[in-house]
């Protein structure tokens, strides 16, 4: 059986570091994968390359069976595969609607003369992609505030309209990173069910999370980065229970979000 | 329905402005400030929609005066076509230049345009069998068939405001469409755009002779009108006159942009008794505007005349508001 | 004898490659420690000419005395633009602060197009000897030129090197943000810096002005020379901005001695756009932030 997404060998140098070493993983459609392990063990990285942000030193990338190796950002996000950063990104100066209507670029089809001359055609365009852009909104809960500046709005919003931003390019893997990071419990029990709500809705999921409670209830199966390399991957049980996994990061990690959450 | 009111408002000033301002004196100014606005509102479109500073257009602004202002004198081409030619002679100059510039980020971009147009200068003040170097090179009055002498700057101003309000129209319908859009997604965040599928590069590129077809079409109006033009057209002291305008007014407004030439052409104008001053006074207000309205002048009512219908159901109080 | 040309063009170059030097020194200096890009910067250089000129003809001053008057004169000019445009602009959007330049080149050329007109300045030089070399000729004026750049040159060697001030403007370019932490007043370094990049253009000025025709356009063509000398010495790179300015004043004079005198200007853009193209961060030095 073909996967979704594969990626061989990968491997991302910086300089003398290694951030990515000969990392392989693949994705199953319809699934929820988590990618996990230390700060600096190389996920965001990872994102960065498979994206086409970052090129690889080596490795090589597919999606659906096609070489994206070397295709930059706006090629790949073509081809179905949207991201969330780590970091908040959002378009500052923008309202929340405008923010998800800029990112539905790849959703429309009246090409530019159109725009411009304002045709039947276009007007059509215009009006399923305001559809389009409701029911993202909605999906993100953010419909009450569309009208406001996206610079100003509460952090946990923001986190939101990233997701939202990702969704404009309709896609058919979205890639989050730290989506939970500096949430709440609630906020983060929130995004749990967001993504599955997603996953229902037919979009394939890799989610880079640090609370292994969220994880372990979310995810499918996890693969677990330390160093750069892939040390361990499987389903939520078996990651619990592997030695490595223990050793290098998730007893630590388990007391500190137990703790967290006392 | 408030903008639409402005907007039909704007045009019956256009359309009788000439009849009401007879003085032959004060209609010449309102043609320059009509070429000066489709100039700013060219460099809004890299400045305001895209976010590129370039700091050279009046590579584009000069390079179609001088393609006008050769092709009508030098080879009796019709005004019409030297407009036409200019223009397409500029969009692929800014195709051109655009190719180095793009590789560049930041200050390097800056003076990557800034030089590439100082080149450009160069070349036209050293090829004077073609250009007449710094002597300057006169261009004729077109001649406007059925236009009874003495009525040509009248037909200037209908042809110049037509395109300006043209370029606004389309503008306008493209800063809504999805593809206007993403030129304000590029200028807000590029990585993120590009993650949503938006081609930065290429758009930029194409951008970059749009922008600058229309500054190289108002620089072809302007060669003929005033009827003599030198090197110094392509100098910086005319690109930062862009981009003066562009920033006294506010960036990505396109009316900021129109208000900004207007200050620069007619304001300026009380002080046409010493027209040096004129550059010192335009140079000071614009200092004293980057440092106390970085936005503009114009921006923040252009804003509050577009602010999205109240309907803020949950009645959120942003932090911008708050402050 | 073709050496003699050669040789002539040569010290022709370095002469002109000091005044480049000077002024670039200044920019890269004011590049590397407030990552201001000064687009008025030859601006400061004309006006030095100036003020020597009016020093001398409306004053009565010797050449000597003038001197280092109009430096101090747009020194304190250089201070009251930082305080009142630069400063209040440090935090802002880095494009605020290019743009505040770009207006101040223009305020500058035209306020000195207003006050002396558009029309060229002789300044009359102290020197009147001539050396012969041979065939090769040197102007008294020339190599005094040459001295006292190099002169100051060291000077800020040993002024960047070995004072307080001096060591903190280093520790700054390095890190702005760790010099901070590690108690040094930012603020006050900024303000020296800007002074001391104006005062070298100033120095440029007052030097090169006897020697070459003095129009306020010359404003423009300095900062725009310097730079092609600030890219191509790797931007921030003092040093590298000193050997760079040497190097294209020398290549400009054997263009214009080989070639042709109208498209000796065009040197600096050639080779700015190739540097720009192929090693953007510079030839010399590791350049920059972007
Ligand atoms: N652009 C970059 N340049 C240099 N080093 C980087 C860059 N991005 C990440 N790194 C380094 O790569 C390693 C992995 O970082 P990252 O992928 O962000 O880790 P994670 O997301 O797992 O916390 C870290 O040591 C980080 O410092
Ligand atoms: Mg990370």
């Amino acid at each position: 059986m073909t996967h979704l997404f594969q990626a061989f060998d990968i491997t991302k140098r910086f300089g003398g570091l290694v951030a990515l070493d000969k990392t392989s993983f693949h994705v199953d459609e319809g699934e929820i994968l988590g990618l996990i392990g230390p700060n600096g063990a190389g996920k965001s990285t990872c994102f960065n390359v498979v994206t086409g942000t970052l090129r690889p030193t080596s490795g090589r990338i597919e999606l659906m069976g096609q070489d994206i190796t070397d295709a930059p950002p706006f090629v790949t996000a073509r081809l179905g595969m949207a991201r969330t950063f780590q970091h908040t990104t959002v378009f500052p100066q923008l309202t929340v609607r405008e923010n998800i209507e800029a990112a539905c670029y790849l959703r429309a089809k009246a090409g530019l003369a159109p725009a411009l001359l304002r045709t039947p055609g276009y007007r059509a365009d215009q009006a399923s992609l305001d559809a389009a852009v409701d029911v993202i909104l909605r999906t993100v809960d953010l419909k009450q505030v569309e009208g406001s500046r996206a610079k100003g709005l509460p952090y946990g919003y923001l986190r939101r309209l990233g997701i939202g931003i990702a969704l404009g390019t309709d896609p058919v893997l979205l890639l989050m990173d730290e989506p939970a990071a500096g949430l709440n419990p609630t906020e983060s029990l929130e995004y749990a069910k967001l993504a599955r709500r997603l996953r229902d809705s037919g979009i394939t999921i890799v989610i880079v999370e640090h609370d292994m409670k969220v994880i372990m209830n979310l995810c499918d199966r996890i693969v677990v980065l330390n160093y750069g390399k892939k040390i361990a991957e499987g389903r939520p049980d078996e990651i619990r229970s592997n030695p490595l996994v223990i050793e290098s990061y998730l007893g630590k990690s388990r007391d500190e979000t137990e703790a967290d959450h006392a | 329905m408030l903008r639409i009111s402005l907007a039909l408002a704007a045009l019956l000033v256009i359309a009788v402005a000439p009849f009401v301002v007879t003085d032959p004196y004060f209609q010449q100014v309102m043609v320059i400030f009509g070429i000066y606005a489709i100039f700013a509102v060219a460099l809004d479109i890299l400045f305001g929609f895209l976010g590129v500073h370039s700091f050279g257009h009046a590579a584009f602004f000069g390079g179609g005066a001088y393609v006008c202002g050769i092709l009508m004198e030098t080879y009796g081409v019709s005004f019409g076509l030297a407009l036409v030619a200019a223009t397409l002679f500029s969009a692929v100059l800014g195709f051109l230049i655009a190719i180095p510039a793009l590789r560049m980020r930041g200050i390097y971009f800056a003076i990557t345009t800034l030089f590439c147009a100082e080149v450009v200068r160069l070349v036209v003040t050293n090829v004077p069998d073609v250009t007449r170097g710094v002597m300057g090179l006169t261009t004729p009055m077109p001649s406007f068939p059925g236009v009874p002498y003495g009525y040509e700057t009248a037909v200037f101003y209908y042809i110049t405001f037509a395109i300006l309000v043209l370029a606004c129209l389309l503008l306008e319908r493209f800063r809504v469409s999805p593809l206007g859009r993403s030129f304000i997604a590029i200028r807000e965040n590029e990585q993120l755009a590009a993650s949503v599928g938006v081609p930065v590069f290429r758009i930029k590129f194409y951008a970059f002779g749009v922008s600058g077809g229309l500054a190289g079409l108002a620089g072809a109006i302007y060669a003929p009108f005033i009827g003599i033009i030198s090197p110094d057209l392509l100098s910086p002291t005319y690109s930062a006159m862009g981009m003066l305008m562009v920033v006294v007014g506010g960036f990505g407004t396109i009316y900021g942009a129109i208000f900004g030439a207007f200050m620069f052409s007619v304001v300026t104008e009380f002080f046409r008794a010493a027209a040096e001053l004129r550059m010192i006074i335009f140079s000071g207000i614009l200092i004293v505007a980057i440092i106390f309205m970085p936005r503009g002048v114009l921006t923040p009512l252009v804003e509050y005349l577009r602010r999205p219908s109240g309907k803020d159901k949950a009645g959120l109080v942003t932090r911008d508001e708050a402050a | 004898m073709e050496l003699d040309i050669f040789l002539q063009q040569l010290l022709n170059g370095l002469t002109i490659g000091v005044g480049y030097a000077l002024v670039a020194g200044g920019l890269a200096a004011i590049f590397g420690i407030m990552r201001i890009v000064n687009f008025a910067h030859g601006e400061f250089f004309m006006i030095g000419g100036y003020a020597l000129y009016y020093a001398m003809a409306v004053l009565g001053l010797p050449y000597f005395a003038a001197g280092p008057l109009a430096v101090l004169a747009v020194v304190a000019v250089g201070y009251l633009v930082q305080r009142l445009t630069i400063e209040p602009l440090m935090e802002a959007d880095p494009l605020n602060t290019l743009l505040v330049t770009f207006a101040l080149s223009l305020f500058i050329f035209h306020s000195v197009v207003v006050v002396a007109g558009s029309s060229g300045r002789n300044i009359d030089t102290p020197f009147e000897d001539v050396i012969t070399l041979g065939n090769v000729i040197l102007t008294e004026q020339k190599l005094f030129v040459m001295l006292g750049g190099l002169l100051i040159l060291g000077a800020l060697a040993v002024f960047l090197a070995y004072t307080p001030i001096g060591k903190q403007m280093r520790a700054t370019a390095e890190n702005r943000y760790a010099a901070t932490i590690l108690g040094i007043d930012v603020r006050r370094v900024d303000r020296f810096t800007f002074g001391l990049g104006i005062g070298l253009a100033a120095v440029a000025g007052v030097l090169i002005a006897p020697i070459t025709p003095l129009v306020p356009a010359v404003g423009a063509s300095y900062t725009l020379k310097a730079f092609a000398v600030i890219v191509l010495g790797g931007m921030g790179s003092i040093p590298g901005a000193i050997i760079a300015g040497t190097g294209l004043g020398l290549v400009e004079a054997l263009t214009a001695g080989y070639l042709s005198s109208a498209w000796k200007d065009g040197v600096a853009f050639v080779v700015l756009i190739t540097v720009l193209l192929t090693r953007p961060t510079g030839l010399l030095g590791k350049g920059g932030a972007h």
